[in-house]
């Protein structure tokens, strides 16, 4: 029986330890997306001139269809893996993005390219140092609960 | 039916129960009443319970957002014209403060009138002259004269309509508006949103057209583009404000060797008063 829950235990532990370590892919993830997205609108603002809509349209992300529901419903929902300065970033941007005429549009999509970029290699760096301690730390402490319950 | 969804919810669902045939115009003015002109008659437009329903800041910038799809820097070419199309060539009139840089007008901003066009397409409005414009491949040079909202667009569209049916040759339309959206045709090529000055040169050069139909005549510039291309030898079918033969010919540049045919819309919309060959007969 004490087996048993011990197993249960370093199961749980493990699990919790993993599912912790996921926001930095999601919040890694998002970034790229954002910043791939954010890459796309400078070039179409200077070139093609295509709008928002058609930009949304022609990628296949999560966060493409973020800013979509923003423009549309006008609400933002926070995410929960980010920060409060990265949630403002973003909702910056998605009440900027579309809103100024080229020239002005240009200007501050090529000025927050920098700080997405910036951002982003924070959470590849973070990803990087962290994502694999949260789930060692989870087998670790998986290992002790089993240990203490025998 | 025409696209409505850029229209607050509120306004679209009234407008909705309306015989869109019959409406031409929405008129909103910030905080005052939205006003229609339905069947030819300015009539406030009301809600169910008979109330007049006001235009608000907030309507001004639902619609703005969401005919420029949220995309202000693909349409400020338009807006600093002052105008803005939405789907199916539904045409927004738009005024408010204009912004200045160098003395060149950059955009509009607050903006606090919108005068939304809607458009027709009236099968078989041209029947009444179309015969006089055509006579077996000949094609005459056409001006159509109207004041503004009388249908001259409306014509022209039919116009192109019964010239691609007879196949008499490759037909380009000069779209400065996006107002020809919907007309196509196996022999009509369209170019769109750019200006007359562009439209002729590379237009006439590239597409080889034997038939160009261009909306809207306005200055010397506009008539000398005509001239040359008719030069060229392709047939012109065209349209200018007026509300007589008088105000197309006493203009300073008014020159008769490029039209042939002169048909004057004056009285009622849609509706032929008078038709003038070359001489300036009525024919």
């Amino acid at each position: 029986m004490k087996f048993f829950l011990g197993i249960l235990l370093f199961l749980a532990s493990v699990i919790f330890g993993y599912i912790s370590s996921t926001k930095f892919t999601k919040r890694t993830d998002l970034f790229s997306e954002f910043c791939a997205f954010n890459q796309l609108t400078i070039s179409e603002v200077e070139f093609a001139q295509n709008t928002i809509n058609t930009i949304i349209n022609s990628i296949d992300s999560s966060f493409a269809k973020d800013v979509k529901s923003y423009l549309e419903q006008g609400n933002f929902i926070k995410y929960d893996f980010l920060n409060e300065e990265e949630n403002n970033l973003i909702l910056t941007y998605l009440k900027n993005v579309g809103a100024q005429d080229k020239i002005s549009q240009l200007q501050y999509l090529k000025k927050i390219d920098l700080d997405i970029n910036r951002r982003l290699d924070v959470c590849k760096e973070e990803m990087k140092k962290y994502k694999s301690l949260y789930v060692k730390v989870g087998y670790l402490v998986g290992l002790i609960l089993f240990v203490l319950v025998l | 039916m025409m696209e409505l969804k850029f229209l607050p919810l509120r306004i679209k669902n009234v407008i909705e129960t309306l015989d869109v045939d019959k409406l031409y115009e929405i008129r909103f003015r910030v905080n005052q009443p939205i006003k229609i002109n339905f069947n030819g008659k300015y009539k406030y437009l009301l809600n169910s319970y008979n109330e007049k329903i006001f235009a608000t800041n907030n309507d001004f910038d639902e619609i703005i957002k969401k005919v420029t799809e949220y995309s202000l820097y693909a349409y400020n070419e338009k807006i600093k014209n002052g105008y803005l199309y939405a789907l199916g060539g539904v045409r927004l009139g738009l005024c408010g403060e204009c912004v200045f840089d160098n003395e060149k007008i950059i955009t509009i901003k607050n903006i606090t009138s919108i005068n939304l066009r809607v458009p027709h397409n009236i099968s078989g409005c041209s029947n009444t002259f179309f015969d006089k414009l055509v006579q077996g491949s000949k094609i005459y040079n056409t001006l159509i004269i109207s004041p503004p909202f009388y249908g001259k667009t409306t014509m022209l569209k039919d116009v192109a309509y019964k010239l691609n049916n007879l196949n008499l040759g490759n037909i380009l339309i000069i779209d400065e508006r996006g107002e020809f959206t919907n007309v196509q045709g196996e022999n009509i090529d369209k170019i769109t949103f750019c200006n007359k000055s562009y439209a002729f040169e590379y237009g006439v050069r590239v597409m080889s057209p034997s038939i160009v139909i261009a909306d809207e005549l306005v200055g010397e510039n506009d008539w000398n583009y005509v001239y040359n291309a008719c030069k060229s030898g392709v047939s012109i079918i065209a349209s200018a404000h007026g509300s007589s033969i008088d105000d197309v010919i006493n203009k300073s540049f008014f020159n008769n060797k490029v039209f042939e045919r002169y048909v004057v819309i004056s009285e009622k919309i849609g509706t032929v008063s008078a038709i003038y060959d070359k001489n300036i007969s009525l024919i």
